[in-house]
C-alpha cells in the first residue's frame, strides 16, 4: 500500500487530488499536515487519516510520497523539507515565486534523487491530449503560431496577496498554458512582450494581462491571462488554446465539454462541465511515477520555464519592453 | 443633386432584397478605382477608406469596414454604456487577402475612435516566408484598456471579438452567427448594410488622410 501525504490544503486543488487518492486502489493518504490546525482536522477528519501540527513529524512518518498545496511562497520550504526527508513530491503549480527559489528546488531534488513532479493538470485533459497525438503525428505541419487563454474568477484569500502567491492572475493562468505550448512545441520561449493590469476587482495584485511571446524557432503566441470571469458567468472561466499550423488550424476549449443548463434565477445559465477528470489523471500519472520509479511527465524543469514566462510578463510590464530569455 | 453613390465590395453586399430596397434611395457601384472615376463634384460618395484619392475630397466620404457591420456598432454600444469603458479586448481577422496591411489601419482607427490615445503598440508577425502568415499586435491605450488584434490568412473570412471588462463580457463570432444551416452556399454573415455605411462614415478631409498615415507608419514602424 503506497502512502500519500499531504502538505497543506490552502489550495483548493488539495481537496480534488486528496478525492482522487481516496478512489484508488492499494494507495492510502498517510497523513496531513497542514499549519492551519482547524483546517488540517477538518481534512483529517474528512479523509480519515492523521493530522500533524509539525511538519517534522509529519515527515517522519512512512509516507512515501507527498503532495504540496500550501500559498505559492511556501512550496520552496516544503519541497526542500521532502526532498530532505526522501520523500517523492508531486507540488501545486507555480512551481515557486522566484526563479532562485525554483532552481534550488530542481536542485535539492536532484541530490536527493526523489521525484519532483510540477501539477500541471491540463496536460491530462483528453482533448488536449488528443490534439498532442495529431501535432506529434505532423497532422498540423509546422505550428507557426499559438492563441490562448486561461481566464477564470478571481480565487481571493492569499492569492491576492502578492507576498503569499508571487502575483496575481498573470502568474496564476500564465504557467498552465506556456507550459501546453512549450509541450506541444519543444521550443522554449525567449521573448516575452507583456500589458499587466488590475482593473476587475479593486485588488492589490494584477488581475488582468495579456502577453506576445516569441519561441526559440520563431513561433509566436498570444495569451490572455486574467480573473476576469464574474460569478454569474456561464462556467468557472476557459482553458483555450489553438494551434496555426502550415497544414491546418486547431482550436481545443477544454471547457467547451459540458452540458447548458439553465434555470430560474440570477444565474440562469451553467455549463456544468461533463469532460475527463484532469486531476485524476495527473495524479494516477503520480502515482505510477512513484510504484516504477520513472521520470515524472512534468519536471520541475518544465516548471521553472513557465514560471520564467510569468515572471518575465511582469518585467515587460514594469519596463515598457520586451524581455528576452 | 444626384442619389448619393456607395462603393461597396461585392462580398461586403447584404442580399438581394436589402439592395434592391437600399437602390430607392443611393447607388450602389462596385467598390473599384474604375468605378470610383464615374464620381464628380455633384455626387455625394461613400467609399471603402482604402479607395480616398489623395488630392480630392469635395463631396467624399469612407467608411471603415469593422465601423460598418451592425455587429461592431451593437458592441460599442453596449461598450459606451459603462462609466470607464476599459478592459480586455482580444480581436481576430482571419481575411483572404495576404497583405493585410490596410485591414489593421482600419481597424487600429476604429479602434481609436472607441478608446481614445494609445500608450504603448507592438507588432509580432511570422517570418515572411511562412506559407501561413500571422500578425499579432499588442496594445494598450491610456484609458486602460489592452488587447491583442491578431490576423491571419484563410479562404473563408471571420472575425472574432471578446471584450472583458468589469461590467460585461462580450463574445461574438462570425462563424456562429448564422442564422441558415444546411445548404452547401450559405452566405457570408460579414456583410454591410447601407444604413450602417452612411451613418458611420467619416467626411473625407486632411486631417483624417494625415491620421490614416500616420497609423500606416506606426504600423509599419513597429514601436510607439
Amino acid at each position: 500500500m503506497m502512502k500519500i501525504g499531504m502538505m497543506s490544503f490552502a489550495h483548493m486543488h488539495a481537496y480534488s487530488y486528496a478525492n482522487c487518492l481516496m478512489t484508488l486502489p492499494d494507495v492510502e493518504i498517510g497523513g496531513i499536515f497542514d499549519d492551519d490546525p482547524d483546517r488540517g482536522k477538518k481534512m483529517a477528519a474528512d479523509f480519515k487519516t492523521t493530522y500533524y501540527s509539525d511538519q517534522t513529524d509529519f515527515l517522519a512518518s512512512d509516507i512515501d510520497a507527498v503532495i504540496i498545496c500550501s500559498e505559492n511562497n511556501r512550496h520552496k520550504d516544503m519541497v526542500i523539507a521532502a526532498a530532505k526527508a526522501n520523500k517523492h513530491i508531486l507540488c501545486e503549480k507555480p512551481i515557486a515565486t522566484t526563479v532562485a527559489d525554483a532552481k534550488e528546488m530542481i536542485r535539492v531534488c536532484q541530490e536527493a534523487d526523489v521525484i519532483f513532479q510540477i501539477a500541471y493538470p491540463v496536460r491530462f485533459s483528453a482533448p488536449i491530449r488528443a490534439l498532442k497525438t495529431r501535432i506529434d503525428a505532423g497532422e498540423l505541419g509546422d505550428i507557426v503560431a499559438f492563441r490562448t487563454t486561461n481566464r477564470g474568477q478571481n480565487p481571493d484569500g492569499w492569492f491576492i496577496d502578492a507576498a503569499q502567491s508571487g502575483g496575481g492572475a498573470v502568474i496564476d493562468h500564465t504557467v498552465h498554458m506556456v507550459d501546453i505550448m512549450r509541450w506541444y512545441s519543444g521550443q522554449e520561449v525567449t521573448e516575452v512582450d507583456a500589458v499587466v493590469d488590475s482593473y476587475f476587482h479593486n485588488i492589490a495584485v494584477d488581475d488582468a494581462g495579456i502577453m506576445t511571446l516569441e519561441f526559440a524557432n520563431g513561433i509566436i503566441a498570444s495569451h490572455d491571462a486574467s480573473w476576469s470571469r464574474f460569478p454569474e458567468y456561464p462556467a468557472w472561466g476557459d482553458v483555450v488554446i489553438e494551434v496555426i499550423g502550415t497544414k491546418q488550424t486547431v482550436k481545443v476549449n477544454v471547457s467547451n465539454e459540458h452540458l447548458r443548463h439553465f434555470t430560474r434565477g440570477e444565474k440562469s445559465l451553467s455549463h456544468v462541465f461533463v469532460g475527463n477528470n484532469k486531476d485524476f489523471d495527473l495524479i494516477v500519472d503520480f502515482i505510477d511515477c512513484v510504484t516504477s520509479g520513472a521520470r515524472p511527465s512534468i519536471t520541475g524543469f518544465d516548471g521553472l520555464k513557465s514560471l520564467e514566462v510569468a515572471l518575465a510578463a511582469y518585467e515587460s510590464n514594469r519596463l515598457g519592453k520586451k524581455i528576452q530569455l | 443633386m444626384s442619389k448619393p453613390i456607395v462603393f461597396m465590395k461585392s462580398d461586403r453586399l447584404v442580399n438581394a432584397e436589402h439592395v434592391t430596397r437600399d437602390e430607392t434611395r443611393v447607388s450602389i457601384l462596385p467598390a473599384t478605382e474604375d468605378a470610383l472615376k464615374k464620381v464628380n463634384n455633384n455626387n455625394d460618395a461613400y467609399m471603402p477608406w482604402t479607395l480616398l484619392p489623395t488630392n480630392r475630397y469635395e463631396g467624399l466620404n469612407v467608411y471603415f469596414d469593422l465601423e460598418a457591420y451592425a455587429f461592431f456598432q451593437r458592441t460599442k454600444e453596449l461598450i459606451q454604456e459603462e462609466a470607464d469603458p476599459k478592459g480586455v479586448l482580444r480581436f481576430r481577422r482571419t481575411v483572404k487577402q495576404h497583405d493585410q496591411r490596410d485591414i489593421f489601419t482600419g481597424d487600429l482607427y476604429v479602434l481609436l475612435s472607441l478608446f481614445g490615445a494609445l500608450k504603448r503598440i507592438d507588432v509580432k508577425q511570422t517570418h515572411s516566408s511562412s506559407r501561413v502568415p500571422y500578425t499579432i499586435v499588442i496594445a494598450s491605450w491610456k484609458n486602460g484598456t489592452m488587447a491583442h488584434l491578431e490576423y491571419t490568412v484563410a479562404d473563408d473570412e471571420r472575425i472574432e471579438l471578446e471584450w472583458s471588462s468589469t461590467e460585461r463580457i462580450i463574445e461574438f463570432d462570425s462563424e456562429h452567427l448564422r442564422p441558415v444551416e444546411g445548404f452547401d452556399l450559405v452566405p457570408s454573415p460579414l456583410v454591410h448594410e447601407i444604413k450602417t455605411i452612411l451613418s458611420t462614415a467619416h467626411k473625407a478631409d486632411a486631417a483624417l488622410l494625415t491620421r490614416l498615415t500616420e497609423l500606416n507608419e506606426l504600423i509599419h514602424g513597429g514601436d510607439q
